[in-house]
């Protein structure tokens, strides 16, 4: 009976280690095998709050920082209006309606308008950012929780490579709405979270309330970011090299003011789908840059920064990538010959 | 006002340093435009009359030109008067001198911003970067806060910047094994760009969205 049970043992830890080898020699197959999984899986995370109306809590937490937030979000189908007010630091209000975001900050009597491209792009995007996620990714289903007291799915988002980092993600299981998201570091150590500690589905959020208070800016001076579309190749910059699994998505210039013409910068972001990173080029100015150089390398949470002098520019790569990924840029980011 | 028309200059012929100090004080009325009426015309009358009045009318004009306009060279009719003045002047009123900025320690979670405030474009940074969105506006150098009303920008920044001292921002970890806190409104803006413009992924709608509208990097 003995021996019984340490044979079923020994049977069992070889099937799980066999199991594993498996997993681990078919690695690039299994996550062809699993693309389609994966395109399903964000599509219906793409969906979810399409058409859901609910409130919440929502609180965020990177390195030592946290920072919590009341929510509001209805969508019909065709529109979503979201209402976000910052429960921690200082008061400001972010409204949002599709891709246009409208931030109230009462202190200064500031509102800020701006139109966010990548949240409109949806299901643009995703068609060319799949490609990539299940080239670079693999899923891993990893079982069930509860998040807010809703029963959630898990799953992580892996990279394959070095040059990304993971992603641990809760789903409501009815609505597949993300009710939380851990970024993590190679080694699975936790960088930042973003969670509801409280949710309300199929809370009553008026479309209509939320539109009277965010087009309400009266007593509020509008500011909105002057953003010219351009390419890197235009502005005289090329990546030289590559960066596996990051496209170009989009490239601005920022426009300076006339008082002061030299300080337009460029911004040029490269995603692989799941992660950014924002490459910017300033004219270099040792009052304003050389103190950034000296700090070359910070992190906050999942995002990380780079600095370096190139000639007469100062540039700078930020992202929610591995510093490493951050170096490589910066090395292959030159100007056209 | 009602004691200089108590006054009674022609009829009860004070002593001459009685009568100076009445002269002195009508005059300074009438700088004033503390007078009207009849006290009004013995103002008048005691200038075109007095001498040392007159000289005090000069030089109480001197004084107000001099507190408005320091540095600027002064007429008057005593050179040593003035020179005199000034240097009363400087001795008495130092805390004219606009506050130099803090001395700012650029690293330590407790320092304060450091800043290059004699660049004025840092300074509108500095008032603004505890909102990164509205950092990010400053650092691509828009004047949104208005050339055309410097004195409302002057006051919007002064009330800002005030409570900026209160409320110091951006926590920024540099890696390596000692953790340090950071504060650079250049850093702080360049972090909020990347959020505002970059986040190109599948997550941000909508987790990364509410991510970003959430987090702050001031610390209270």
């Amino acid at each position: 009976m003995r021996s019984g049970y340490g044979v079923l043992v020994w049977l069992l830890a070889a099937l799980v280690h066999g199991g594993l080898a498996a997993q681990t020699a078919t690695t690039p197959s299994a996550s062809e095998a699993s693309a389609t999984g994966i395109e399903r899986w964000l599509i219906r995370l793409q969906e979810a709050p399409r058409r859901l109306a609910y409130m919440g809590t929502f609180v965020v937490t990177a390195g030592s920082e946290m920072s919590s937030s009341r929510i509001w979000h209805v969508g019909d189908g065709e529109r979503q209006m979201e209402r976000v007010e910052s429960l921690t630091g200082t008061a400001r209000t972010t409204f949002r309606r599709n891709d246009e975001v409208v931030t109230f900050l009462p202190d200064s009597r500031v509102v800020v308008h701006e139109t966010r491209e990548s949240l409109g792009l949806f299901p643009n995007l995703l068609k060319t950012a799949d490609a990539s996620v299940t080239r670079f990714y693999r899923l891993r289903i990893m079982g069930q929780g509860r998040v807010a007291g809703l029963e959630a799915e898990i799953v992580q988002l892996l990279p394959l490579d070095g040059l990304r980092l993971g992603y641990q993600i809760w789903t409501e299981q009815k609505t597949g709405l993300i009710i939380k998201l851990q970024t993590l570091d190679a080694n699975g150590n936790v960088l930042e979270q973003a969670a509801f500690s409280e949710l309300q589905l199929d809370a009553s959020v008026s479309m209509a309330k939320l539109k009277a208070l965010m087009d309400n800016t009266r007593g509020f001076q509008v500011v909105s970011p002057h953003l010219v579309k351009t390419t890197a190749e235009d502005e005289g910059w090329v990546l030289g090299t590559p960066i596996p699994g990051f496209a170009p998505v989009r490239c601005y210039r920022r426009v300076a003011d006339a008082s002061a013409p030299g300080r337009s910068a460029l911004q040029c972001v490269y995603s692989d789908g799941l992660a950014s990173v924002s490459l910017f080029v300033e004219l270099f100015e040792p009052s304003r840059h050389a103190r950034m150089l000296a700090v070359h390398a910070v992190s906050l949470g999942a995002t990380s920064l780079r600095s370096r002098q190139i000639g007469a520019w100062c540039l700078t790569a930020v992202g929610e990538v591995p510093p490493q990924t951050l170096n490589l840029f910066m090395q292959a980011f030159e100007r056209k010959r | 006002m009602k004691q200089l028309n108590g006054l009674n200059i022609t009829e009860t012929r004070p002593q001459r340093s009685d009568q100076c100090l009445q002269n002195s004080e009508l005059v300074s009325a009438l700088m004033d435009g503390a007078l009207d009426g009849d006290a009004l015309a013995r103002a008048l009358d005691v200038l075109a009359e007095d001498d040392s009045a007159d000289g005090t009318w000069d030089t109480y004009h001197l004084v107000g030109q001099a507190m408005r306009f320091e540095g600027e060279s002064l007429q008057a009719h005593d050179p040593a008067f003035v020179s005199r003045l000034r240097e009363k002047l400087a001795k008495e009123t130092p805390e004219l001198i606009v506050a130099s900025p803090l001395p700012i320690r650029a690293e330590g979670q407790f320092g304060l911003k450091k800043s290059a405030a004699n660049d004025p474009w840092w300074r509108r940074v500095a008032g603004l970067a505890s909102v990164a969105v509205v950092g990010v506006l400053a650092w691509q150098g828009m004047g949104w806060m208005g050339a055309s009303r410097p004195a409302e920008t002057t006051l919007a920044q002064q009330s800002v910047a005030s409570a900026q001292m209160d409320a110091p921002q951006a926590l920024v970890t540099a890696d390596g094994a000692a953790s340090v806190m950071i504060r650079d409104p250049q850093l702080d803006a360049l972090l909020a760009a990347h959020r505002q413009v970059g986040g190109a992924n599948a997550l941000q709608m909508p987790t990364g969205f509410l991510r970003n509208a959430t987090f702050n990097e001031d610390k209270r």
